[in-house]
């Protein structure tokens, strides 16, 4: 048996007993994001951390978390997630992870014919410093995007006919990387 | 709350940790926030260990005569830590005693007063490499699959954190 002794709602963090022993976990709910704690640390979680005092048994870590995800979410509510934002960040990615994402459009988005994602996630990592900085990774996302296009006109990839405007930058862009090596034409803004 | 009334203006009181490397008191948050010291720091002292583990006594009410033992300045913080760790820091590396001193059971704490937390005062952000490294990969997921609503909601709120990181010149630090 599970008993809930208190919550960061909003963030889903908590303090469970389990056992007679006490836990705090967050999310995502893996065995390394559970922490044994002690009764001081359950007082300073509400007195000094902003949590909500509870007394809730569960009958299963499953039930549990679910409850805690209901509402992290009710809490939230009213503050969708911004998908925009979101992907933004492949934008301001760091160097060492951009070359499994072009592993990744190649070997699993380009090979599903997923091209609309393959694109968009390209035309970000146009933006990202790491990669205008890097003559390699700026080759790779080149012939990637060359590779997109190509397969478009072969008329394997229905981007273009359904959504003409999608990244229209995109082909541009990579025939500047291919022909100049950079991104944006001499002169314009970094 | 018997602690922070126990101080003039102790309800103004924010908790944090010395930290000289590392994720800190991770228990409480992925998030580390990282604070210059000096002379107009935020500071206002530190205690040798957690003020409600070490320096509540049954009341409750707090243990004056222990906490005025355990309690330090910030010109004197090294010593109160080396009071604390001397016997252990001898028997490790250097390179271990960022994890010594300040780890998820483990801490010296630092009381800051609310009103003084600027963010000119931040120097970084650290977050654990594992969980960073997630953040951008879900980014990756999003173009081309349903993130859960709860993996939604965490990356959206890393990548807000991130933006304002960015706009102050503020970077992360990964462990």
């Amino acid at each position: 048996m599970l008993r809930l002794r208190a919550a960061a709602w909003e963030d889903g963090y908590a303090v469970v007993e389990s056992d007679g022993t006490l836990f705090m976990i967050r999310p995502p709910y893996r065995q390394v994001n559970k922490d044994e704690v002690t009764d001081a640390d359950l007082e300073a979680a509400v007195s000094k951390h902003g949590f909500s005092a509870a007394d809730q048994p569960f009958a299963d870590w499953a039930a549990l978390i679910e409850h805690l995800k209901r509402r992290l979410m009710e809490e939230r509510k009213g503050r969708v997630p911004d998908t925009a934002r979101i992907k933004k960040l492949v934008e301001r990615a760091p160097a060492h992870l951009v070359p499994s994402f072009l592993d990744r459009i190649e070997t699993e988005l380009l090979l599903r014919k997923q091209w609309r994602a393959a694109n968009g996630v390209l035309a970000h990592l146009l933006r990202n410093p790491a990669v205008r900085q890097d003559a390699g990774l700026l080759d790779r996302v080149s012939a990637l995007l060359e590779r997109a296009e190509l397969e478009d006109d072969a008329g394997t990839s229905p981007l273009k006919k359904k959504i003409p405007s999608a990244d229209p930058d995109a082909e541009r862009i990579a025939r500047h990387i291919r022909e100049d090596r950079q991104v944006m034409p001499m002169g314009s803004a970094a | 709350m018997a602690f922070d009334s126990f101080f003039e203006s102790g309800l103004e009181f924010r908790y944090g940790a010395l930290n000289i490397g590392g994720l800190g008191a991770s228990r409480f948050g992925e998030y580390c926030a990282i604070f210059h010291e000096g002379p107009a720091g935020c500071i206002h002292g530190y205690l040798k260990g957690d003020s409600l583990n070490h320096y509540m006594a049954v009341g409750p009410k707090v243990d004056e005569d222990l906490l005025r033992v355990d309690c330090a300045t910030e010109a004197l913080k090294h010593m109160l830590l080396t009071l604390k760790h001397a016997s252990e820091a001898t028997a490790k590396p250097a390179a271990n005693w960022p994890e010594m001193i300040c780890n998820a059971d483990c801490y010296a704490e630092a009381i800051i007063v609310q009103g003084d937390l600027k963010a000119a005062r931040l120097s970084c952000v650290r977050i654990g490499k594992v969980d960073f490294d997630l953040y951008f990969e879900y980014a990756f997921r999003e173009f081309s699959e349903r993130l859960s609503e709860l993996d939604r909601y965490r990356v959206d709120a890393f990548a807000q954190i991130d933006e304002r990181l960015q706009a102050l010149g503020i970077s992360w630090e990964t462990v």
